[in-house]
C-alpha cells in the first residue's frame, strides 16, 4: 500500500499527460494544465526547501566552529542580507540592483572569465597526438577553433569552411543519434515508473 | 630546447594569454568579421515580423553566463524595438528577469510605454514542465508581472492566451530550461517560430533542431553577437571583444602546435636513442 498509492499517482498523472499531448479532449486538456500548475508550485516549494536545507546545513557548520566556519558565515551572511533587501526594499529596488551587479554578477563573471586560463593549461596538457584518435581530436579543436573566430577567416576561408562541416554533417548525426537513443531511454524509463518497475524516485530499490 | 616545449609553465601562458586578451581591447586591431549564415536566418527571422507581431523574449541566463550571452540579448533586442513589434520578457532561470530589466534599459525600451509595448512576467519555477505550462496557458502560468501586477491587466496580454497566439519566441540560453525545452514543450504543439541564443560550446547540442526547421536560427557565443550587432549597424561589446578572442583561439592553437612539436621530437629521439643503429628490432 505505502508504495502502490504513489506508483498508481505517478502512473495516472503521466497518462494524463500523454493523453493531453496526442488528444484535443478538453477536458483531459484542463486536467494536464491543473497538474502543471501544481507542478510550478511544488518547484515554486522546493526551491524554498532548498535554501531553508542550505541555511540549516551552514548555521550547523557556524555553531560547530568547523573549519570551513568563514565560508558557511559568508554565505549565511550573504542570503540573509539578499533575502532582507528584497523583502523590504523590492527586488526591483536600486539596493537590490546594486547587490546584484557589484557582488553577485561581478564575482559569476570573474569566475567565467577565469575559464580561459583552464582552457588554455588543458588545451596544452590534453591535446597531444599521441595515436590516430588523438591526431583526429587534435585537428578538429584546431580547425573548430579557427573557424570560429574571425581570425580564421583572415587566415583562409578553409577554417570557417570546414568549421561548419564539421558541424553540419558529422556532429548533427553524432547528436541524432544521442538525441534519439536518449529518447527511446526516457520512454522505456516512463513505461517502467509508470507500471511500477522502477520506484527509485521514492527512495526504493532501482 | 624540444624538451622545454612540453613544459612550458603554466603561469607564462598565464601571462601571454592576459597580454594578448587586454591588448586588442586598449587598442582595437579591426580583424575583419564575416557574417555566418545562422546569424543572418536570425536577423531575418526578426526582419520578416510585421510591426505590432508579439514576441516573447526568454531572458533564461544568469550572471554567471552574462558575459557571453547578454551581447546577444543585446543587439536583438536593439533589433525588435527597430522593428517596432511588441516584446514580452519572461524567464525560466531565477536570475532572468533581473537581467532582462537591466537589458531593457540599455537598449532603450524603457522609454516606450511599459505594459503596451513591452512587459516583464518575470520568472516561474519547475523547467520544463513550466515551459509546457506557459505553452498552454501564458496568463495562467506568468499570472502577475515583476511588480505582482496581475499580468492581464496589461494592454500588451489582450488576446495572449497561449503559444499560438505568439509570432515568435527569443530565448538566450546557455543550459536548460533552454532551446531544446521550447522546441519539445511549445513547437511541438504550436509550431511557434523560435529563435535562440547559446554559448559557443552548445552550438552542437541546438544544431540538429536548425536542420530539422525546428528553430530557424541560433546564435552561437560571442562572435555570433558581434555579427549580429554589425547587422543591425550598432556595434556594441561583442564587436570590441572580437579581436581579442581571435587572438586568444590563435595562442591556444600556437601552444598545442608547439606542444606537440616538442612531443614528436622527443619520441623521434628515445626512438633514436633506443635503436641507434635504426635496424628493425624484428628477430
Amino acid at each position: 500500500m505505502k508504495s502502490t498509492v504513489p506508483v498508481v499517482i505517478t502512473a495516472v498523472i503521466g497518462i494524463v499527460m500523454i493523453l493531453d499531448f496526442f488528444l484535443p479532449v478538453q477536458s483531459v486538456n484542463n486536467m494536464a494544465s491543473l497538474l502543471q500548475s501544481w507542478g510550478i508550485v511544488i518547484s515554486a516549494f522546493a526551491m524554498g526547501l532548498g535554501a531553508v536545507n542550505l541555511l540549516r546545513r551552514h548555521t550547523g557548520i557556524i555553531a560547530k566552529g568547523e573549519k570551513s566556519m568563514l565560508y558557511s558565515l559568508l554565505l549565511v551572511g550573504s542570503m540573509i542580507l539578499t533575502i532582507i533587501v528584497g523583502l523590504f526594499f523590492g527586488t526591483g529596488s536600486k539596493l537590490y540592483d546594486f547587490l546584484f551587479t557589484n557582488i553577485l554578477s561581478a564575482a559569476s563573471r570573474t569566475l567565467y572569465a577565469s575559464i580561459a586560463f583552464y582552457i588554455l593549461s588543458a588545451a596544452y596538457r590534453a591535446f597531444v597526438a599521441k595515436n590516430l584518435d588523438g591526431w583526429i581530436l587534435l585537428l578538429t579543436g584546431v580547425v573548430i577553433m579557427l573557424g570560429t573566430a574571425p581570425i580564421g577567416a583572415v587566415i583562409s576561408k578553409f577554417f570557417p569552411a570546414a568549421s561548419q562541416w564539421i558541424q553540419d554533417i558529422p556532429n548533427t548525426a553524432g547528436m541524432r543519434a544521442i538525441m534519439m537513443g536518449a529518447a527511446l531511454g526516457v520512454v522505456s524509463s516512463a513505461v517502467k515508473t509508470f507500471l511500477g518497475y522502477d520506484k527509485s524516485y521514492l527512495g526504493q530499490g532501482e | 630546447m624540444m624538451r622545454s616545449l612540453q613544459s612550458i609553465p603554466r603561469s607564462w601562458l598565464y601571462v601571454i594569454l592576459i597580454v594578448l586578451l587586454a591588448w586588442p581591447l586598449i587598442k582595437p586591431i579591426g580583424i575583419k568579421l564575416d557574417i555566418s549564415d545562422e546569424t543572418r536566418r536570425c536577423y531575418e527571422a526578426i526582419e520578416s515580423l510585421e510591426p505590432g507581431s508579439v514576441v516573447v523574449f526568454g531572458f533564461d541566463y544568469s550572471a554567471g553566463n552574462k558575459a557571453e550571452m547578454e551581447p546577444q540579448a543585446l543587439a536583438v533586442l536593439r533589433h525588435l524595438l527597430r522593428r517596432n513589434v511588441k516584446v514580452i520578457g519572461l524567464a525560466f532561470v531565477e536570475q532572468g528577469p533581473i537581467l532582462g530589466e537591466q537589458a531593457f534599459q540599455k537598449t532603450g525600451w524603457t522609454e516606450k510605454q511599459y505594459g503596451v509595448d513591452y512587459i516583464n512576467l518575470g520568472y516561474r519555477a519547475g523547467g520544463q514542465g513550466t515551459v509546457a505550462a506557459f505553452a498552454n496557458d501564458i496568463p495562467g502560468t506568468f499570472n502577475t508581472d515583476i511588480s505582482g501586477k496581475p499580468s492581464t491587466s496589461f494592454p500588451i496580454m489582450e488576446g495572449i492566451k497561449t503559444a499560438a497566439d505568439i509570432d515568435l519566441i527569443v530565448t538566450i540560453a546557455p543550459g536548460t530550461p533552454g532551446p531544446e525545452d521550447y522546441v519539445r514543450q511549445v513547437f511541438s504543439s504550436y509550431q511557434t517560430p523560435l529563435v535562440c541564443g547559446v554559448p559557443a560550446v552548445a552550438i552542437t547540442q541546438v544544431a540538429p533542431y536548425v536542420q530539422a526547421k525546428q528553430i530557424k536560427g541560433i546564435l552561437g557565443g560571442s562572435p555570433a553577437a558581434a555579427q549580429y550587432e554589425l547587422l543591425i549597424e550598432q556595434p556594441g561589446d561583442a564587436v570590441a571583444a572580437m579581436d581579442a578572442q581571435s587572438l586568444a583561439h590563435l595562442l591556444i592553437v600556437a601552444v598545442i602546435i608547439l606542444r606537440n612539436i616538442g612531443y614528436l621530437a622527443e619520441k623521434k629521439a628515445s626512438n633514436n636513442t633506443a635503436n641507434p643503429s635504426g635496424r628493425g628490432t624484428h628477430s
